[in-house]
């Protein structure tokens, strides 16, 4: 169970007067983050929560590597996707470690098995093992997300929903949250379909980034695509790409370029003059594999940037 | 007047004194009459209580019920039963646990009613069954309030027990009665005060026994 794939999945609510999502046909590869992007009100939640069945698709199909969501008994289906809301939703009455805990008992995971995953959660999430036997109340807006995280990876899904997890949470620990999920991400390896409509946000966490208006599918590219060839008005506005390559021409690659790492292979790597501004990078790297550029000076590569670099300085500008 | 009133007390005790055992048969009486009429209405209103706050319906026509119950004094309802099940202790406890009703159905309704939706989505998200949602994490959260409106049944069906009297099912309601027959505070007070530190005791034990399943203010 690790790709999902959606197959002509529309969601028509009753009474509605359009469908809330449109015939969507997508799919989300094994191992990758991609995040729902759009307006309030495109749909983002509802196709989300049609993969753990909280929703029910008026029609089409989802597939959990190839397997019909619908020939999996739902508590079942459930049990094996990691779901992170924003509201957090800790259940209050519980300790920390007995809401960690939630799924691996109702998987009937034996009590040695459980209090050892509960511990290595909590420091994979970074929070003091003392937590364990505190309240939810008793914690900040970010350490509860935080356990909603450890929560949602407790019985080690393969498959991650999470629905604008830090969407409620102060600019400087969401920050820090998303930092946590990338470092996360690259141990992990999970498939995770995130929601959210905050731009910075997907640019940094996104593999692929998905962009939904009135239920519809307008665009799925990588970052670096998009900022570049927005497929339509509608994507140039919501990620203000206009703007963003304008700043990109500004800046030239020594005021932002990374010291070149070791272990880097230099060879394939497509390479840049000290002088040459961020725009014609991004283009560089939209061809495929060239996810990093090198800095050259008098023909020696001197350092190295990195989409997130890119991304650094387009949010500088918001 | 201070003095009189201690001389009455002290009358109150010399009757008690004579009497233990009347005395001690009436107080358990009174708390089997009252037991009875709060266990049956916890039984049958939190379940209820539990539909109402699922069901358009059942809070339509149910709370509507209930509410319209209430204006109906307790001791009009006594004389509203006699002609049909007699003066018996099933009297007693049919009014009592009319009395009953109320508050824990209110309460239970409440409690359910207004648990937090992101809760409830977090445990159906999580892949519990209806059943342990209920167990788990609905029930546990409703406890508390539904506690509240046991606690202001306990109150009012304690104080009410001494209309058992009246139908001869004892209670310490029996001194209340003697005592207005025959004008004699001293006995009145052997009724009516045991009635009040019951109520307060019991109270207190349930409001403890709410701060222990509530360990934290959530
Ligand atoms: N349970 C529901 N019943 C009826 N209509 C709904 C329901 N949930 C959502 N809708 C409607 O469907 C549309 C899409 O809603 P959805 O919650 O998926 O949007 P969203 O992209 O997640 O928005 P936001 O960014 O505000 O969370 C909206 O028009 C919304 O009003
Ligand atoms: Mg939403």
């Amino acid at each position: 169970m690790s790709t999902i794939q959606f197959v002509n999945v529309s969601k028509q609510y009753p009474g509605a007067s359009a469908p809330a999502v449109d015939n969507i046909t997508l799919q989300v590869p094994e191992g990758s983050i991609a995040v729902l992007l759009g307006p309030s009100g495109c749909g983002k939640t509802t196709l989300l929560k049609m993969v753990n069945r909280l929703h029910q698709p008026t029609s089409g199909q989802i597939f959990l590597d190839g397997v019909d969501i619908q020939s999996i008994p739902v508590n079942q289906l459930r049990r094996n996707i990691g779901y992170v809301i924003q509201q957090v939703g800790l259940f209050p009455h519980l300790t920390i470690a007995k809401n960690i805990a939630v799924v691996p008992e109702l998987l009937g995971w034996d009590r040695q098995r459980i209090r050892n995953r509960v511990d290595e959660l909590l420091d994979l999430v970074h929070l003091p093992l003392d937590f364990r036997n505190r309240y939810p109340a008793q914690l900040s807006g970010g350490q509860q997300q935080r356990v909603g995280l450890a929560r949602a990876l407790a019985a080690d899904p393969k498959v991650m929903l999470m629905d604008e997890p830090f969407g409620a949470i102060d600019a400087i620990t969401r920050e820090s949250l998303q930092d946590q999920l990338l470092e996360l991400q690259r141990r992990l390896r999970k498939t995770i379909l995130f929601v959210t409509h905050d731009v910075e946000e997907a640019l940094k966490l996104a593999d692929e980034i998905i962009v939904l208006d009135k239920g519809r599918l307008v665009q799925k590219d990588t970052p670096c695509n998009l900022l570049a060839n927005p497929a339509s008005d509608f994507v140039r506005q919501l990620l203000n790409t206009d703007d963003r390559i304008r700043q990109l021409s500004l800046v030239r690659v020594e005021m932002v370029m990374k010291p070149l790492h070791p272990a880097i292979q230099l060879s394939p790597l497509p390479q840049v003059p000290v002088g040459t501004d961020l725009k014609r990078v991004l283009s560089l790297m939209l061809s495929p594999a060239a996810d990093t550029v090198l800095v050259t000076h008098e023909g020696k590569p001197i350092g190295c940037i990195t989409f997130e670099e890119l991304r650094k300085v387009g949010c500088l500008s918001n | 007047m201070v003095e009189a009133l201690i001389q009455t007390l002290t009358q109150s005790y010399l009757y008690y004194l004579n009497r233990q055992s009347e005395f001690w048969g009436a107080v358990v009486d009174h708390l089997i009459l009252a037991g009875i009429a709060i266990g049956i209405a916890v039984l049958v209103c939190v379940p209820l209580g539990i539909w109402t706050a699922r069901s358009r319906f059942a809070s339509l026509t149910l709370m509507n019920l209930v509410n319209g119950l209430r204006v109906i004094p307790s001791l009009a309802v006594l004389f509203l039963i006699i002609p049909y099940l007699g003066l018996t202790s099933t009297s007693a406890i049919v009014a009592l646990t009319i009395l009953a009703m109320p508050p824990v159905l209110i309460n239970t309704d409440a409690a359910f009613r207004t648990l937090e939706p992101a809760i409830l989505e977090a445990a159906r998200g999580m892949g519990m069954s209806a059943f342990q949602r209920m167990i788990r994490v609905e029930f546990p959260l409703a406890v508390p309030v539904i506690l509240t409106g046991i606690r202001i049944s306990a109150v009012d069906v304690i104080a009410s027990a001494t209309l058992a009297a009246f139908v001869g099912s004892g209670g310490l309601g029996i001194y209340i009665t003697r005592g207005f027959a025959l004008y004699d505070y001293s006995i009145l007070f052997v009724g009516a005060i045991p009635v009040a530190l019951i109520t307060l005791a019991v109270e207190g034990l349930l409001s403890l026994l709410q701060k222990t399943l509530q360990p934290l203010k959530i």
